[in-house]
C-alpha cells in the first residue's frame, strides 16, 4: 500500500451479491481453465503427496481427486470429519488465499426468516469463547490482511489474503468459529442493526438494487430464489437471538463445509495445519438440501416506481444451472447480446435509438437454475415500456432473420477467454472460482469441460440454446419507472399476473 | 454479502479526482511549432508469467485539471470520443478491431491524469497496441460521434442523483474546493459540455500527447526487452513536448461548514467529512497515512469500531488520503439512518477531536506500521496491481523507486514524529462535509449540533461549487429554506421506498 491507500483496499469491498450483475458476470467468467497441464499428472501428484503424508504421520487426511486448473492444478481432500480441502498451489505468488465456503444460503432459509444466513455471515466476525470481539480482524491486520465474507442463494463464503507464513493463524482462527462462535444477543443484535443499515443504504436507496430485487422476485416468486438474500425488512426486524444460533448449529458442519487454499504456499505442510486445526471439529450430519429445480412459472411482466433521475428496463428468462448442456452456450448468447460496444442490443439501445444510457446482459448461476438477465437504464425522459418496445425486436430478430454470426461468436468467446485470464491471476479470484464450484455440487472437471464447450461452440448451438430458452413463458420482463409529479405511488410493484413481486 | 463497507472504490477514484492541484497555464508550448514526431514515451514493465494475459495502461498527464475554465468534462469527452473512432476506422470498425481481440478498451479520468487502458491474450498484444497507438495518436473526433458522448455525459449528469455514496464524494470535492480549479466538475456541467467545440478538442489533444506526458504500462507475461521494442515499434511516434505540471492549489478551509444536498425520499444520510492537508510528496505525507491507518483505514480503526462495531449505526465508517503534488484531502465517511446521523457526525468529529488531542500510543504505531507494510505487499502480487501502484506513484510525482522504498520509509517514522503530524496536520476547526439525505429529518437537527458545522443547504441538482463561500453559522443563519425539484415537490407525492419509521 502506497499513499493512496484505494489502491490495495478496493478489491476487498464487496457488494451483495443479491446486486446480481457482479456475482453473476463472475460466475460466468470464473467457469473454468484451460487444460494446461494432464489430468493424470495433477492425480498422480496428489496420491504421491498421500503418500508423504502418511510417511510423516499424519492422520485423517484423504485424497479424493485432482484436475488441471490455474498454474498447477487442484486436488480435492478430505478430513475424517468430512470437512474437504482444495488446493491449488502457485510456487511463484506471494500470497495464499484461504476461503472458507459453507454450503448454505438464503435459499435454504424458511419463509419469515429471510436474511438468517446473511446476518449469521455478520455474527461470524464477532466474539469466540475464548477470543473477544475484534480480535480475529485484529490478528490479521497485523499482517496487512483483512477479512470479509459474501453471501448468495447458494451459499456462504468468507475469505482471507495472508502472507505464505500465516496460512496456519487463519486456520486457526476459522476452526474456532467454526466450532465456538459466541452468539450472544448482545452480539447479534448489534449485528442485526447494522444489516439493517446495509439494506436502506445498498438496497432501499438504490434504485439499481431495487430493480435486481424486484426482477428476481419476480422471476422466481415464492421459491427459494425468489426472497432477497439480504432478507426482506420486515423479515429482518422479527429476527430473534435464537434463529441465528440454530442455523448455526445446524448448518455449519464440516460436512457442509470446504476449505480453499490458492497461491504460493507448500500442499504438505497446509494439510498437516489443517488436520491439526480442523481436525478436532465433531462431525455432524449436514442438513439435506432441497434437490427440486425451480418450477414455478415466472410472473411476466411487473412495473415499479423508483425514486432515480430515469427508469430502467429489466429483462430476465429462467435458464439452466453451470452443469447444463446450454449453459456454455447461454454465456456466449448473453456477450452476443450485450457484452461489448459492437453487441446487437448496445447499438440499438445505446447507439442508434439512444433510449438507454448502458445496457448489460449475463448469465447467473445458481445450484438449481439459472437466470440470463439483461438491465438497461434509460435515458432521462425515457420510459421503460419505450425501451421494451425497442429490445424485444432486437431479440426477434436474433431469433428469426439475423442468427447469431460466426464472428460475433469468436468476438464473444475472445471476451470471455480475457475475462477469464484476468480474474484467474490472482490467487483469491482462483479461490473464488474452485470455492463456487465446490458449493454448487460440481466436480472439479466441470471447468475442463465448460471451457471445451466454450471453445467448439458454433453460431448453431448458441442459436439452438437462444430459441430453446429465450422464450415468452419463461421471461420476465420489470418495467421501472420515476414517479409522475402527481403520482401518490410508493415504493410498489405491480405484477401483471401471479403473486406480488415485491421492492423492499 | 459484503460486511465491510469502509473502503469504497468510487470513494477513491472521485478523492482522488478531487485531490489534486490547479490548472496551470503552460507557456510558449514546444509542441506549437509543429514539433518532431518519433518520441517513445516512458515506458514501466511488471513481469509475471501466468497466466498468459498483458494489461496495458497508458497514463496521460493532466486529467480534469486539462480543462480550460468553461469547458469542464473536456478531457473525459476527448478520450471517450478518441475511442470511438481512430486511425481511419470509423466507430463501428474501430469496437470490432478491439472485439475481434477480445480486449474492451476502457478510460478512467482523475483530476491529475486519464488511463486507457485494456487487458490482452498475449498472443494478441501487438495488434491491441496498434489500436491504441491510433487512438492515441490519430483520433477522428467524428462530430457524430463526439455529440454521441457529449449525450452521454449530459445523461450521466443525471444518474450522478441516482447514487448517493457518489453523489456525497462528487459533493465533497466541489464543496472543499471551491474556487478553485479543484472545486470544478471533472465530468462537466451541461453548459459546459455544450460549449467544447471541434476546435477545443483538436487544441487539448495536442497538447495531450506530447512524449513528455505520456508513460505506457505493459503487465503481465511479457519482458522488459520485449515490451521495449513493441513499444518503439508501435507507440514511438509521439511529437515531443512537456509534461502537464499542475501547481499547488490551496482553497480557503478557515471554519467548519457543511453542505446538506436534499434526498427527500431516502431512508439513510450518506455522510463525508474532508480536510485539506500535506500533499503526497510532502515529509509529513507518511506519517499521515499511518494515523489514518489508526483512525479509519482497517476494519478495526477507531472510527469503524465506534460507529459501527459497537453502535451498529452505520453499514461501514472509513478514513482515507488522496493526494497529490500540490495539496491532498484527509476523507471519512459513513452512512447511518436519519435518525442516527447528527450523533454519528458528532462522534466523528469528536473521534478526530480526541485523536489531535491525544495523538496515538506506541502500540498504534507499531500496529499501524504492521498492517501498512503488510498490506503492502499483498498489494503487490499480480502485474496489474503493481502496474497501477507504479503508475500511481508516476502520477502523484513521487520519487521512481517510491513503490520499492515504501516499506523502509514507513519503518523509520517514529513516534515524536507522528505526534507532531498529527497536532500540526490534523486541523479539525476546518473540517468540511457534505450529507446527502431527507432536509426534513436532518436540517434542524444539524443546526442545533454540537459539531458547530456552519449549514448550507442545496437541491440536488444545484452546484456545490457556487454555493456562499462560506457558510453560515447556525445561530447567524436564517430559518433553512430547501430548493425543492421538479420530481418531489409534492412531500406526499412522489415515489420510492417506505421510509423507515422512526424507532424509540
Amino acid at each position: 500500500m502506497t499513499w493512496a491507500p484505494a489502491a490495495a483496499g478496493c478489491g476487498q469491498r464487496y457488494r451483495w451479491p443479491a446486486a446480481g450483475l457482479f456475482v453473476c458476470a463472475a460466475l460466468i467468467r470464473a467457469a473454468g481453465a484451460p487444460a494446461e497441464e494432464p489430468t493424470m499428472a495433477v492425480v498422480q501428484q496428489g496420491q504421491e503427496r498421500a503418500k508423504l503424508l502418511k510417511e510423516r504421520g499424519v492422520t485423517g487426511v484423504e485424497f479424493l481427486d485432482a484436475s488441471p486448473f490455474g498454474p498447477a492444478g487442484v486436488e480435492r481432500w478430505r478430513l475424517a470429519n468430512g470437512l474437504q480441502l482444495l488446493l491449488a498451489p502457485d510456487p511463484m505468488s506471494p500470497v495464499v488465499a484461504v476461503h472458507t465456503w459453507v454450503k448454505v444460503g438464503s435459499a435454504d432459509e424458511v419463509a419469515g426468516k429471510t436474511g438468517l444466513a446473511h446476518l449469521l455471515e455478520h455474527a461470524m466476525f464477532k466474539s469466540t469463547a475464548t477470543r473477544p470481539a475484534g480480535t480475529f480482524d485484529r490478528a490479521l491486520e497485523q499482517h496487512g490482511a483483512s477479512a470479509n465474507a459474501a453471501t448468495w442463494f447458494d451459499w456462504t463464503m468468507y475469505h482471507e489474503v495472508v502472507p505464505p507464513s500465516q496460512v496456519a493463524l487463519v486456520f486457526e482462527l476459522e476452526a474456532d468459529r467454526l466450532a465456538h462462535l459466541d452468539l450472544s444477543a448482545h452480539a447479534v443484535r448489534s449485528e442485526l442493526e447494522v444489516v439493517r443499515n446495509e439494506r436502506r443504504e445498498e438496497v432501499d436507496d438504490d434504485p439499481d438494487a431495487l430493480v435486481v430485487e424486484a426482477l428476481w422476485s419476480a422471476a422466481f416468486g415464492k421459491e427459494a430464489y425468489g426472497h432477497p438474500v439480504i432478507g426482506t425488512s420486515a423479515d429482518l426486524a422479527g429476527l430473534q437471538v435464537g434463529d441465528v444460533v440454530d442455523f448455526y448449529r445446524a448448518r455449519y458442519v464440516p460436512e457442509n463445509t470446504a476449505v480453499v487454499v490458492t497461491g504460493g504456499f507448500d500442499p504438505a505442510q497446509v494439510l498437516t495445519d489443517a488436520a491439526k486445526w480442523y481436525g478436532g471439529l465433531a462431525a455432524r450430519p449436514a442438513p439435506k438440501r432441497s434437490d427440486k429445480p425451480a418450477s414455478e412459472k415466472p410472473t411476466n411482466s411487473s412495473s415499479l416506481v423508483v425514486d432515480a433521475s430515469s427508469g430502467r428496463l429489466a429483462v430476465a428468462w429462467r435458464t439452466v444451472p453451470m452443469a447444463h448442456a446450454d449453459h456454455p452456450a447461454l454465456a456466449l448468447l448473453a456477450e452476443v447480446l450485450a457484452g461489448s460496444d459492437s453487441s446487437r442490443l448496445y447499438r440499438q439501445m445505446v447507439e442508434q435509438s439512444r433510449v438507454a444510457s448502458s445496457i448489460s446482459a449475463s448469465q447467473t448461476d445458481l445450484r438449481l437454475g439459472g437466470l440470463l438477465e439483461i438491465y438497461a437504464t434509460l435515458r432521462p425522459g425515457k420510459t421503460a415500456a419505450e425501451a421494451e418496445a425497442l429490445l424485444l425486436p432486437v431479440l426477434a430478430d436474433l431469433l428469426g432473420a439475423n442468427p447469431v454470426s460466426q464472428t460475433e461468436l469468436d468476438a464473444a468467446r475472445n471476451r470471455l477467454k480475457t475475462q477469464h485470464l484476468r480474474e484467474l491471476a490472482s490467487a483469491d479470484g482462483r479461490a473464488d472460482v474452485l470455492g463456487r464450484t465446490w458449493a454448487n455440487g460440481l466436480d472439479l472437471g466441470v471447468h475442463q469441460r465448460w471451457w471445451q464447450a466454450i471453445d467448439k461452440a458454433t453460431p448453431a448451438e448458441v442459436q439452438n440454446a437462444a430459441s430453446k430458452w429465450l422464450k415468452s413463458d419463461l421471461r420476465t420482463v420489470l418495467r421501472a419507472d420515476p414517479p409522475v409529479r402527481t403520482s401518490r405511488a410508493r415504493g410498489r410493484t405491480t405484477p401483471s399476473r401471479g403473486h406480488a413481486g415485491r421492492a423492499g | 454479502m459484503k460486511r465491510n463497507a469502509r473502503v469504497r472504490p468510487w470513494a477513491v477514484a472521485l478523492l482522488l479526482a478531487l485531490v489534486a492541484t490547479s490548472l496551470t497555464v503552460v507557456a510558449a508550448p514546444s509542441w506549437a511549432a509543429k514539433p518532431k514526431r518519433g518520441n517513445v514515451p516512458n515506458l514501466v514493465v511488471v513481469s509475471r508469467p501466468w497466466p498468459k494475459l498483458i494489461s496495458v495502461r497508458v497514463l496521460i498527464g493532466g486529467g480534469a485539471l486539462a480543462d480550460p475554465p468553461g469547458l469542464e468534462g473536456l478531457t473525459a469527452l476527448g478520450w471517450s470520443a478518441a475511442l470511438r473512432g481512430a486511425g481511419g476506422r470509423n466507430r463501428q470498425d474501430l469496437a470490432a478491431a478491439f472485439d475481434a481481440l477480445g480486449v474492451q478498451p476502457g478510460v478512467g479520468i482523475d483530476k491529475l491524469g486519464t488511463t486507457l487502458q485494456a487487458d490482452v491474450a498475449v498472443e494478441n498484444l501487438e495488434k491491441c497496441l496498434e489500436l491504441l497507438a491510433d487512438v492515441l495518436l490519430q483520433p477522428t473526433f467524428e462530430p457524430a460521434q463526439v455529440e454521441a458522448v457529449r449525450d452521454e455525459m449530459l445523461a450521466d449528469i443525471e444518474h450522478l442523483q441516482d447514487d448517493d455514496a457518489s453523489l456525497a464524494t462528487d459533493a465533497i470535492g466541489r464543496y472543499l474546493y471551491r474556487g478553485t480549479p479543484l472545486g470544478r466538475p471533472s465530468g462537466g456541467t451541461k453548459a459546459s459540455l455544450q460549449a467544447i467545440t471541434p476546435a477545443s478538442l483538436a487544441t487539448w489533444h495536442t497538447k495531450q500527447i506530447a512524449a513528455s506526458n505520456v508513460h505506457i504500462g505493459l503487465a503481465g507475461a511479457i519482458e522488459r526487452p520485449q515490451a521495449e521494442a513493441l513499444v518503439r515499434k508501435m507507440l514511438g511516434d509521439f511529437p515531443a513536448g512537456p509534461a502537464f505540471k499542475p501547481p499547488a492549489s490551496k482553497a480557503d478551509d478557515s471554519g467548519r461548514r457543511l453542505l446538506l444536498l436534499d434526498k427527500p425520499r431516502r431512508a439513510q444520510a450518506q455522510v463525508v467529512l474532508a480536510l485539506q492537508t500535506v500533499p503526497a510528496n510532502h515529509r509529513d505525507a507518511l506519517p499521515l497515512l499511518l494515523v489514518n491507518a489508526v483512525l479509519g483505514g482497517p476494519f478495526t480503526s477507531r472510527l469503524n469500531r465506534e460507529i459501527r462495531e459497537l453502535r451498529g449505526w452505520s453499514y461501514g465508517a472509513w478514513s482515507t488520503l488522496a493526494g497529490a503534488p500540490g495539496l491532498s484531502t484527509w476523507a471519512l465517511g459513513f452512512a447511518p439512518n436519519a435518525r442516527d446521523a447528527v450523533p454519528a457526525i458528532e462522534l466523528a468529529v469528536q473521534i478526530v477531536e480526541e485523536l489531535r488531542r491525544d495523538g496515538i500510543s506506541p502500540a498504534e504505531l507499531r500496529f499501524a506500521k504492521d498492517y501498512l507494510i503488510g498490506a503492502h505487499r499483498l498489494g503487490l502480487e499480480t502485474a496489474d496491481r503493481e502496474l497501477a501502484e507504479r503508475l500511481r506513484a508516476t502520477e502523484l510525482g513521487l520519487a521512481d523507486d517510491d513503490v520499492d522504498t515504501f516499506e523502509k520509509r514507513i519503518e523509520a517514522v517514529d513516534y515524536k514524529t507522528i505526534q507532531r503530524v498529527v497536532r500540526e496536520r490534523l486541523q479539525h476547526d476546518n473540517l468540511v462535509a457534505t450529507v446527502v439525505g431527507s432536509a426534513k429529518a436532518l436540517r434542524d437537527k444539524l443546526a442545533a449540533s454540537a459539531a458547530g458545522f456552519a449549514l448550507e443547504l442545496l437541491d440536488p441538482g444545484g452546484l456545490p461549487e457556487q454555493t456562499a463561500q462560506k457558510g453560515l453559522a447556525p445561530a447567524q443563519r436564517p430559518a433553512p429554506t430547501v430548493l425543492p425539484t421538479p420530481a418531489t415537490q409534492d412531500d406526499d407525492g412522489g415515489a420510492g421506498m417506505e421510509e423507515e419509521p422512526d424507532e424509540p
